[in-house]
């Protein structure tokens, strides 16, 4: 049997379905990645890339297709094993942060281990583990407010690798970012991909960013137009 | 321009529709037990003033001097016609009665209690204050003879006689002597004036003449006004013409009663200011986040040139609409449930041993008074005007012109 | 985890936190206080209706309530007497007879009330000799000697020691008449039991009324008030059928209902304030809730259940409505001690209070730790209650869309 690590299976996406403003987000998408993969999804604005990522997330449904993650069906799933599965097996990275505004850096990393019933010993090695490979142990114990844009990020990153996921799903993680700090960022994000394994996909319309995956797929008005393994 | 400014307005209370609708329902339904809550308790207590004023006092009472404080047959009102004259020229003056009272015994064979005998007109106390309405048993009639009496329900219950029953009245004749009057119960009243339905024995004036050896006099006269505005000019001026006789308005008469409007009403004052005051804070929170979070959509209106007046137009209108709503529903809402009691009464007859002791009637009628209306609209107004000031400040301080380039 | 993000949450969303624990606490201040008040007041007043005369237990012959004749008096006073005497918890006991006669003084001549009591049992019993104001009460030696009600005495215009006659029926039907000596007037504050009532001493009265041995009826005091209802149970039980023990609960029914009617009323208008309350309380967690839409989302998004943020966000209601239910429950309950140990004073109501026949102007209010806690935890089950609505409603929103919610 040939199964990849994460199948997209014919998964298409209609906005307001039956009403005058319908909108193909997405049509028939198929696409395999391999587990250990550092993907990017790129395009233009529009082209279906957030809408891709959350149905792979189960943060959004599918109109019709399915998703397959590592055995698992995720366009099968209801909303409480959903949960389960983002908690066990998938990390997230918004574009705008989204780090817990009350909480500081390190109980933002903690949160989602915690969830996942690990003790606070635990909890602590990896969190200085993740923080020293991000380059932000010296910033723990600031809330997100008190911390630079490339910071929060970095610390939204070592918020969805310190639960060990499968797959860490990126949604433009640089747009708000300067090219240094991109640059930076994506350099960690590689390091942990290799280091760690973790499979990880994010959309971008950088091209210094997308130069860095490798493996590149390309979305235009919601079909795969490109794909194709770079090294 | 103020179109433009109220569709906007509009829109943004459209746009977050479950709170504003939360924020309507809160004023609607404050109002709506405020209104309930005045109406019944206004009811209850007309109620009581309603009572005492047509089965005794009348707007106004005339005694003979000192009567009041030492009644007895020796200080009868005399010169009747002369009074009568002047109180049917009065056209402010609905009409009048006379009685003659005289404490005494009333007994069975069985038991006797003290008794206030009142020699009555009863067709001219029916034009005076409808007492036939109080009529729980039997007829509102002396008999051919005159031989009837009437009681008061307790003292009947009391008394353990029923209609047709035979008793004995006596009491104190002008002469000094004990005289008595063997009478049949053709009636028993329940006022809930407690002191009548205590103590009273209602018998014909002629009956009382009679009894008490006295052929002309009367112990009071009530009087009935037109409008009961007009109770103090009038009590004043009787009491300038008649220097000899106490001219008592109900009121003192009655302070208890007085002074237990007086105490509802400012009861009423309190409760509602807690609630506007409530209600305000609710307003304000609501206003104070819808400005806050549309900062960056007022920094794009002022920086293509709305003026901050235009921008607080808006928030006044959005609140006042929020206000409006809620008055309008809340009003509705209360005005019908009044409508209702006022049209069927709140029966609590469940109570009726607890209400009796207070003196109050089974079912209380809701009143509605137009200022009810009026003051919630004051004050929903001012609570929806004032709770927004505090936001606008901040707005103003806020430069939400500088908000445009943040996210 | 939950209760610390709770306590972030709560200090962070300071307004929602304020206002919340600000109207919380005003409304289990306000309900404890007005509860306390509610009870004190009314258990005063009645507590004065039944100590001033008609007592805490009265024993009848069984029909006596009904029809209350010469034919369904108490005929043989020593057999109750005697199973009285020996049931415990009892402070004492007296009997009375009660009868309706005619008064005449020089001047005037009234009905009223006219009443044989045994003076020394009745003194520990009831506040007949407490409210002397001219004179002197009773003792088990005297003959005709009167003691009566401030404005009866005023209406016959007699005096202490002046002279005055009456005439009723005696216990057989016959005709009772004699002369009586005012020896002392008293004033209870009841208007009309200071307006008709007179007492004698039922010795004198016996011989006068032909009622040696009989009673209209026996007044029991407890030892603890509270016992009342238990009491008279015990002596249905003890007596013989032909006799009835009724606590004040049953002879006093509608004084009892009036206090009812009256406490309805109050939480009447009390609930009308709290549904504001607790709309506003409503109001301000949904304005914090929906703020809170995204990170809300967020959490969504990284695995956290569904059930797992209604726990955080109630666990946030919970800690703001208990903090507020212990400080408002402490305020109203400081006042309920405070006006316990030092009773209200209306003296602008005397009015009122004097036509309902209540003699007492000062109203303690009630201190009952039992009724405060039961307050507080209406008032916490109704302000965490009061901020379900936006929990769920915002727990209900897809995590994709609140995520993108502005």
């Amino acid at each position: 049997m040939d199964s990849s690590f994460l199948e997209i299976r014919q998964v298409a996406k209609v906005f307001s379905p039956g009403q005058d403003v319908e909108l193909k987000a997405l049509s028939h998408i198929d696409l395999n990645i391999d587990r250990g993969e550092f993907a990017v999804l790129s395009g233009p604005s529009g082209s279906g890339k957030t809408t891709l990522l959350n149905i792979i997330g189960g943060l959004d449904g599918a109109s019709s297709g399915e998703v397959v993650l590592d055995g698992i069906t995720v366009t099968g799933l209801d909303e409480r094993q959903l949960s389960g599965l983002r908690r066990d097996h998938i990390g997230f990275v918004f574009q705008a942060y989204n780090l817990i505004p009350v909480l500081t850096a390190r109980e933002n990393i903690e949160y989602v281990m915690r969830l996942q019933g690990h003790g606070q010993e635990e909890c602590n090695w990896r969190i200085e583990e993740v923080a020293g490979k991000l380059d932000i142990s010296h910033l723990l114990d600031k809330l997100p407010n008190h911390l630079s844009g490339g910071q929060q990020q970095r610390v939204a990153v070592a918020r969805a690798v310190a639960s060990k996921p499968k797959l860490i799903l990126a949604d433009e993680p640089t747009a708000n970012l300067d090219s240094k700090s991109a640059a930076n960022l994506m350099d960690m994000m590689q390091q942990l991909n290799e280091d760690e394994g973790i499979t990880i996909v994010f959309s971008s319309h950088d091209p210094l960013v997308i130069s860095k995956a490798k493996h590149s797929i390309v979305l235009r008005d919601g079909e795969v137009v490109a794909n194709e393994h770079v090294r | 321009m103020f179109r433009v400014l109220l569709r906007i307005a509009l829109a943004s209370l459209g746009r977050r529709l479950s709170r504003s609708m939360l924020v309507v329902l809160m004023i609607a339904m404050s109002l709506w037990g405020l209104l309930f809550m005045e109406g019944i308790y206004d009811g209850m207590t007309e109620q009581f003033i309603d009572n005492a004023i047509r089965s005794d006092s009348g707007d106004i009472s005339i005694f003979a001097k000192g009567y009041r404080l030492d009644p007895g047959l020796e200080k009868a009102i005399e010169r009747f016609d002369e009074i009568e004259h002047v109180l049917t020229a009065d056209n402010r003056i609905r009409s009048h009665v006379r009685r003659l009272r005289q404490d005494g015994l009333i007994a069975t064979a069985h038991y006797s209690r003290n008794a206030a005998i009142y020699g009555v007109e009863l067709e001219a106390e029916e034009r005076h204050g409808r007492l036939a309405s109080y009529l729980r048993e039997g007829v509102y009639d002396f008999g051919k003879k005159g031989r009837g009496v009437i009681l008061g329900s307790r003292l009947a219950a009391k008394m353990k006689v029923g209609l047709g029953k035979k008793i004995i009245l006596s009491a104190q004749n002008r002469d000094n002597d004990v005289s008595a009057l063997s009478l049949r119960v053709t009636g028993i009243l329940k006022t809930n004036n407690m002191a009548l339905d205590e103590n009273a024995v209602f018998i014909g004036i002629d009956k009382a003449r009679e009894l008490l050896l006295l052929p002309a006099g009367a112990s009071q006269i009530s009087i009935m006004v037109h409008d009961k505005e007009e109770v103090p000019a009038v009590q004043k001026q009787l009491a300038a013409q008649f220097a000899n006789l106490d001219v008592m308005a109900w009121n003192s008469l009655y302070p208890a009663l007085h002074q237990g409007r007086e105490m509802m009403e400012v009861f009423n004052l309190i409760t509602s200011l807690l609630v506007f005051c409530v209600a305000g804070l609710g307003i304000f929170g609501v206003m104070l986040v819808s400005v806050l979070e549309r900062l960056r959509e007022f920094g794009i209106m002022l920086a293509i040139g709305t003026t901050f007046q235009e921008i607080r137009t808006i928030v006044f209108v959005e609140s006042f609409i929020l206000g409006l709503s809620g008055y309008c529903c809340g009003s509705l809402l209360g005005g019908l449930t009044l409508f209702y009691f006022y049209q069927y009464g709140l029966d609590l007859t469940m109570f009726s041993a607890g209400l009796d002791a207070f003196g109050m009637d089974a079912i209380t009628y809701a009143l509605i008074r137009p200022s009810y209306f009026l003051t919630a609209l004051a004050a929903v107004t001012g609570a929806t005007l004032i709770s927004v000031l505090v936001p606008l400040r901040i707005l103003q301080k806020a430069r939400p012109i500088e908000a445009i380039n943040k996210i | 985890m939950f209760v610390n993000f709770a306590m972030k949450n709560i200090r962070a969303y300071r307004n929602r936190s304020l206002v919340t624990i600000l109207l919380t606490t005003l409304t289990t201040a306000m309900l404890v206080f007005a509860t306390a008040f509610m009870d004190g007041s009314h258990e005063k007043m009645l507590q004065n209706a039944v100590e001033i005369y008609p007592g805490y237990i009265q024993v009848t012959q069984k029909d006596f309530r009904q029809k209350p004749s010469l034919d369904n008096l108490i005929f043989d006073a020593g057999a109750v007497r005697q199973v009285v005497g020996q049931r415990s918890g009892i402070e004492g006991f007296a009997a009375r007879f009660e009868t309706f006669v005619l008064y005449a003084g020089d001047e005037k001549a009234v009905g009223g009330m006219l009443t044989g009591i045994e003076p020394e049992e009745e003194q520990k019993l009831s506040r007949l000799a407490s409210s002397l104001v001219d004179g002197a009460y009773l003792d088990n030696q005297d003959d005709n000697k009167l003691y009566m009600g401030y404005e009866l005495a005023r209406r016959l215009k007699v005096q202490v020691g002046d002279h005055l006659s009456f005439v009723g029926t005696g216990a057989d039907y016959s005709f009772a008449a004699d002369n009586l000596q005012v020896k002392g007037v008293f004033k209870t504050g009841l208007f009309e039991f200071d307006a008709s009532a007179a007492f004698v001493n039922k010795s004198y009265f016996n011989k006068v009324m032909a009622a040696e041995n009989y009673a209209s009826h026996f007044i029991i005091l407890p030892a603890n008030p509270d016992d009342a209802d238990l009491i008279a149970t015990a002596l249905n039980g003890d007596l013989d059928t032909e006799y009835l023990a009724e606590s004040w609960r049953t002879t006093m029914e509608g004084l009892v209902q009036a206090m009812l009617v009256d406490s309805i009323f109050g939480y009447l208008t009390l609930s009308v304030i709290f549904i504001v309350i607790f709309f506003v309380i409503l109001i301000y967690t949904w304005l914090t809730v929906f703020a809170r839409m995204r990170e809300i989302g967020v959490l969504r998004a990284v695995g956290t259940m569904p059930g797992q943020i209604f726990k955080m966000l109630v666990t946030e209601s919970v800690l703001l409505a208990f903090c507020s239910v212990v400080l408002g429950g402490i305020i109203g309950a400081a006042l309920a001690y405070y006006f316990h140990l030092h009773p209200i004073y209306f003296s602008f109501s005397e009015e009122q209070f004097k036509q309902y026949g209540l003699a007492a102007s000062a109203m303690p209010t009630a201190f009952a730790p039992l009724v405060i806690m039961r307050d507080m935890a209406v008032m916490f089950v109704l302000s965490v209650g009061s901020t379900l609505y936006p929990i769920i409603k915002a727990n209900r929103v897809k995590p994709i869309e609140a995520i993108h919610h502005v």
